[in-house]
């Protein structure tokens, strides 16, 4: 951007702005597309759900308004800023007004190092994954905010539940990416999604595979384990059903939101829309090889590039668009997924989600990093590292046996793990049951 | 350019320190030490260490700030300042000990020329770099790493052990309970 922009007004329209002077508009240009494309993509993705859940459900879905329903989100839109806007009176003003401020603001923060295709990301930090994950983490505290200025005990009991859920799941998430951190030795979203070209084998393992864009993390055991947690730990982020405990209709009207009305109820429904698309988002790049795909990378190779300054600029335009159109179907795909899990699965009680995060998928990822050190040691490391005994084998072999032990490994735990947790949990509901027996008994 | 963003941030930095001491609430003092722990954080960004941003976030603002959040309201107790000061000579002495602080602090901005960056004080090409963090936390540093490591380890087992403790406690208590007030309904 900031030299596609240098050329325009110094080169061409020979102005000789200062350098700081471009550099900010050019990041005020990115930072205003980004503001424009997440409400977007937010519009597009409650229309999405509503239709795909009522196929689901044998019903049609909202199909009024313009060509099938799909102006419907605009007028809800038009409705949520016509609403009137309701503050408690015992409630603190400030607070309650800063709040969905606080929640929103984060997400639209984290678009800041989101890659949408080749050599399109707004900020390509060395730090990106964690980034990301640092900055979710604040708008937890935007959920207590709004839960405790409602000053209504069932949004504090919603903002309690929802923080005790996104505290315990971000461990099992995080955890589940630094065994793929640690295979490719770097924090930069942009170089984890360059680690994926290749076709099934990553070309980074073996050199020589042919690159179609194809080397995805979910086509070795630790990043289909890693896929696996993560993607359950991403729906209790997102408060997506199975656990949508937090905002639980039945039990506590609508947790945190309970007492929000209008646009700013509009905000905390943006938040989470959002939220979600960046989490299938992240699903797509780290296993999945976000804008990776076959063709894009031969086209972008032939575009302007740091790399390759002599390109065409219509390749440029060629990869831009495929790359998009591959990480968004990816990303719209996993959104697809929730909806589906919406669909089949009825919601968890919360001492179960907790079990659930604690007692079995935070020992799952700790042995998928025991894996993912493996796999380090058998396909990179040689005689300097104390291997010497795997120098003579072919780089096919290293793939090979490591491909094999890591599977061996993630399968036994992942068997042993799920036997130990039903055993359990079934001891549990017996426990349970006998107690019911009993009250039944005693009331007999 | 710098500058600029260092005074607007710096501000915003003094302000949510100064309204976190004077704020009567609880929950506010909290979230105006969670604008404090932003602005620092963009302070570090400021500095080129994105790394630095990230923890201050997660671990300040994302974790501490938010145990902080959950005590306060799970016990209510947004509203304890209120009471009239139990130790009368505590808020003079802190006031003085204060101004102390601020006095030493300037004389020695003020001896070390302070506008003058240290002498080989050029960082790094690898500065703020995670991997150059872990090599020499993995090196150097090691062994204060592993000590904090096995106190948290500690800190942990000590955690699971006192929940353990308590909870079969009040566990057998409450069954017990629970089952003679069953028994006493059903003979009545």
């Amino acid at each position: 951007m900031y030299d596609m922009l240098y050329n325009l007004i110094n080169v061409v329209f020979g102005f000789n702005w200062p350098t700081w002077l471009i550099s900010l508009i050019g990041h005020a240009a990115v930072a205003a597309i980004l503001f424009a494309v997440a409400p977007f993509q937010m519009l597009f993705l409650t229309y999405y759900e509503r239709r795909a859940i009522a196929r689901m459900q044998d019903r049609v879905g909202p199909n009024r308004v313009g060509p099938e329903g799909i102006f419907q989100p605009i007028a809800d839109g038009v409705k949520m800023f016509t609403k009137e806007d309701i503050v408690p009176k015992a409630a603190d003003r400030w607070v309650h007004l800063i709040a969905p401020c606080v929640v929103v603001a984060p997400t639209m923060f984290m678009f800041a190092v989101v890659p949408w295709g080749p050599g399109m990301v707004p900020v390509d930090l060395n730090v990106g994954l964690l980034f990301f994950f640092a900055i979710s983490s604040i708008s937890a505290v935007g959920l207590m905010m709004a839960g405790w200025a409602s000053n209504n005990k069932f949004a504090l009991l919603g903002a309690m539940r929802s923080v005790a859920q996104m505290v315990s799941y971000e461990i099992p998430a995080i955890l589940s990416l630094l065994a793929i951190v640690m295979i490719t030795g770097t924090l930069s979203i942009v170089s984890i999604i360059d680690a994926q070209a290749g076709l099934f084998i990553n070309s980074v393992d073996l050199p020589g595979v042919p690159d179609w864009g194809l080397g995805w993390f979910i086509f070795t055991p630790v990043g289909f384990l890693a896929f696996f947690c993560f993607f359950i730990a991403a729906l209790a982020e997102g408060e997506r059903t199975p656990f949508d405990i937090p905002e639980a209709d039945s039990e506590i009207v609508a947790g945190y939101m309970t007492e929000y009305s209008g646009m700013k109820f509009g905000l905390f429904y943006l938040a989470q829309y959002v939220l979600n698309f960046l989490l299938c988002g992240m699903t797509a790049i780290i296993f999945f090889g976000g804008w990776q795909g076959p063709g894009v990378n031969w086209l972008y190779s032939q575009a302007i590039s740091p790399a390759n300054p002599e390109g065409m600029w219509l390749f440029n335009v060629l990869a831009g668009v495929l790359g998009v159109f591959y990480f968004l179907a990816k990303t719209y795909f996993f959104f697809f997924v929730m909806i589906w899990i919406r669909g089949a699965y009825p919601r968890l009680r919360v001492d179960q989600l907790m079990d659930f995060g604690w007692k079995f998928l935070i020992p799952l990822t700790l042995v998928n990093m025991l894996s993912a050190a493996i796999w380090v040691g058998l396909t990179r490391w040689g005689a300097a590292e104390g291997l010497a005994f795997i120098e003579g084998w072919s780089a096919g072999v290293r793939w090979g046996v490591a491909f094999a032990l890591t599977l061996i490994i993630n399968l036994a735990t992942y068997i042993m793990m799920a036997r130990i947790y039903a055993a359990s949990q079934a001891a549990r509901s017996r426990l349970e049951l006998e107690e019911l027996r009993d009250l039944a008994a005693m009331s007999r | 350019m710098d500058t600029l963003i260092f005074i607007i941030t710096a501000a915003i930095a003094l302000i949510g320190a100064v309204a976190m001491v004077v704020a009567r609430n609880a929950i506010h003092s909290a979230l105006f030490l969670l604008l404090n722990f932003g602005a620092v954080a963009v302070l570090f960004l400021l500095l080129y260490s994105p790394f630095l941003f990230a923890i201050q976030l997660t671990v300040y603002a994302g974790a501490i700030m938010v145990l902080f959040l959950f005590v306060v309201m799970l016990l209510g107790a947004e509203r304890i300042e209120d009471a009239p000061d139990q130790i009368a000579w505590q808020r003079p002495l802190g006031i003085g000990l204060g101004v102390v602080l601020m006095l030493v602090a300037m004389a020695t901005a003020l001896r070390a020329s302070a506008f003058a960056p240290p002498p080989g004080g050029e960082a790094l090409a690898t500065f703020g770099d995670p991997a150059a963090l872990a090599a020499l936390l993995f090196t150097h540093y090691l062994l204060p790493f592993q000590i904090t490591g096995i106190i948290l380890l500690v800190a942990v087992i000590g955690v699971v052990v006192l929940n353990q403790r308590g909870r079969h406690r009040s566990e057998e208590a409450g069954r017990e309970d629970a089952r003679t007030r069953r028994r006493e309904d059903a003979r009545r």
